[in-house]
């Protein structure tokens, strides 16, 4: 199979490459607007988005510090529990003291920084009290941003609708398309209802006709599309810019666990900057089902390492200390890298 | 590639073994046979130099997830070989190739990407700690199983269809390939050619 003349024999008769080669990009250029005049459903502006969930930081008044460290290690926060209802309270200071960096910066309240300094304008720093807000707040941040529910785009997709196998009646789609379940496509929780695929949409249908439609990652949501204006793009906490090196927050949008970077002016996609899990994360609750293998970057390998005292995970730009003993989250490392 | 590096049986015995030293910039790593040291190289690098994977690769390219590979967060790919591509038949690999099907090829593609870097010393770890069987979760929100069966390590999606890790591994810039020798996903919800 890996014979060279072999290969390409096989690929010449299987004519994925040459067939990938020879299409054109598929959908570039469609528009951003219904096809069939009916008004989105939901539409949220990203940017009004993500400045409300700043807002919200900043009222917050939560600490989100890193110490000065040696200025050459990845920034790095740790949030773990500090009240006394939960297992691992004090793993902060372990940490520190394995890593071997910041040794007496950990504080009561359960914050440990490594680092460079970097001061969420308008917090405030300290306080066992605001630390607690400060977990529930960094990782409501993320269960919010990763539980969010597919949202249906009202009517036929822009352009289907024109072409003779597009929006089809229900009785006639079901003889046409293919079924699926949304969850093939990574897309959780969505509304009930039967959905059926086309042209890199899922299509639902209820029984007295087309309810409308999910765009879809590598199908309408595809390198060169225009994100469609009615699909609401879900906000994507701070913490995630900074990860993924998004910048402007015009140039992306985050919907159904994937980030797309867009042309700020045309909003076109121009890649997938990542994806996310879409597991919940939740400090003195169970890890989520699907973490047994040890998976934490290189980069982080050493200050992580598996011991009997504790496991550590990786997701989702975060490194999870797991109390082998109760399988218990015990606190969450941000790596801004 | 070499024949050698690419080679069959390797699953059991591959080994990761992390050397210790001081700092993770500096660290060193000691691979043991066909685990191959790729960190100076991107997925999409790696991936062009293996005639054996380019099916997959193109697939990652049109569909925008070798975006994601290559982004800021580790990832895994359980990577199909071709020949896993083309076991699904010819019918279905152009019909997974039109771009009006990008969408189900990139959800099949992204239910085989998993969050961090996976080795097989870890994968071996787990499996024992585990009982004989450990789980991971996957980008599409979905959990894959491992276990070791007749000293191969399988993975199994959760409509059970199964690929064995028979080939090369590598380390990779952001993260790991791991190469398998089937598609993981339900025939039923590939691509097939329209009912009228």
């Amino acid at each position: 199979m890996f014979d060279k003349n072999r290969t390409r024999a096989l690929l010449a008769g299987f004519a994925f490459s040459a067939f990938l080669a020879a299409s054109p990009g598929y959908g570039q250029g469609k528009g951003s607007e219904g096809g069939n005049g009916k008004a989105a459903s939901v539409k949220v502006d990203q940017s009004a988005a993500s400045a409300s969930n700043r807002a919200k930081a900043d009222r917050s008044g939560q600490a989100d510090q890193v110490r000065a460290g040696n200025g050459q290690e990845a920034r790095r926060v740790e949030i773990s529990r500090g009240d006394s209802g939960l297992n691992g309270q004090g793993n902060s200071r372990d940490d520190k003291a394995k890593s071997g960096r910041g040794s007496g910066n950990a504080t009561q309240s359960g914050l440990q920084f490594g680092g460079d300094r970097r001061d969420a304008p308008g917090r405030k720093s300290g306080g066992s009290d605001r630390t607690d807000g400060a977990n529930s707040f960094a990782l409501r941040e993320l269960r919010e941003a990763t539980g969010a529910r597919p949202r249906l785009i009202d009517g036929c997709p822009p352009g289907l609708g024109k072409k003779a196998n597009g929006c089809l009646p229900p009785g006639q789609a079901k003889d046409r398309y293919r079924s699926f379940d949304p969850g093939f496509f990574g897309l959780h929780g969505a509304d009930g209802g039967r959905y059926f695929y086309q042209d890199g949409y899922l299509l639902q249908y209820r029984p007295d006709g087309l309810a409308g439609f999910l765009p879809l990652l590598g199908g309408a949501l595809g390198i060169g599309n225009l994100w469609p204006a009615s699909y609401a793009a879900a906000p994507l906490p701070n913490y995630y810019a900074d990860y993924f090196q998004l910048g402007d927050r015009n140039g992306y949008r985050y919907a159904d666990n994937v980030i797309y970077r867009v042309d700020p002016e045309t909003t076109a996609i121009t890649s997938v900057a990542g994806l996310l899990t879409g597991n919940t994360f939740e400090i003195g609750r169970p890890m989520p089902h699907g973490y047994d293998v040890y998976n934490v970057p290189f980069g982080q390998r050493e200050q992580y390492s598996d011991t009997a005292e504790a496991r550590y995970r990786y997701a989702d730009g975060y490194v999870y200390k797991i109390d082998p003993g109760t399988a218990l989250v015990t606190s969450a490392i941000a790596l801004v890298l | 590639m070499t024949n050698r590096t690419m080679g069959f049986g390797l699953v059991a015995g591959l080994a990761l073994a992390l050397a210790a030293c001081s700092g993770a910039d500096s660290e060193a790593a000691a691979f043991a046979d066909g685990v191959e040291d790729k960190r100076g190289e991107t997925f999409a690098q790696v991936l062009s130099q293996d005639a054996s994977l380019s099916i997959a690769a193109d697939a990652l390219k049109q569909t925008g997830l070798m975006g994601a590979l290559d982004g800021k967060a580790s990832t895994t790919l359980f990577i199909p070989t071709n020949a896993a591509f083309e076991a699904l038949g010819e019918e279905t690999g152009k019909l997974l190739a039109d771009p009006q099907n990008s969408a189900i090829t990139a959800a099949v593609l992204r239910n085989h990407m998993v969050p961090g870097v996976l080795d097989t010393d870890a994968i071996n770890k787990a499996i024992a700690d585990a009982g004989g069987e450990a789980a991971i979760a996957n980008f599409g929100g979905g959990v894959l199983t491992l276990k070791s069966e007749d000293a191969v390590l399988v993975v199994r999606n959760a409509s059970g269809q199964k690929a064995a890790i028979t080939g090369r591994i590598a380390i990779v810039g952001n993260g790991a390939l791991i190469l398998i020798d089937s598609v993981l996903v339900d025939p039923a919800l590939l691509p097939a050619p329209p009912k009228l």
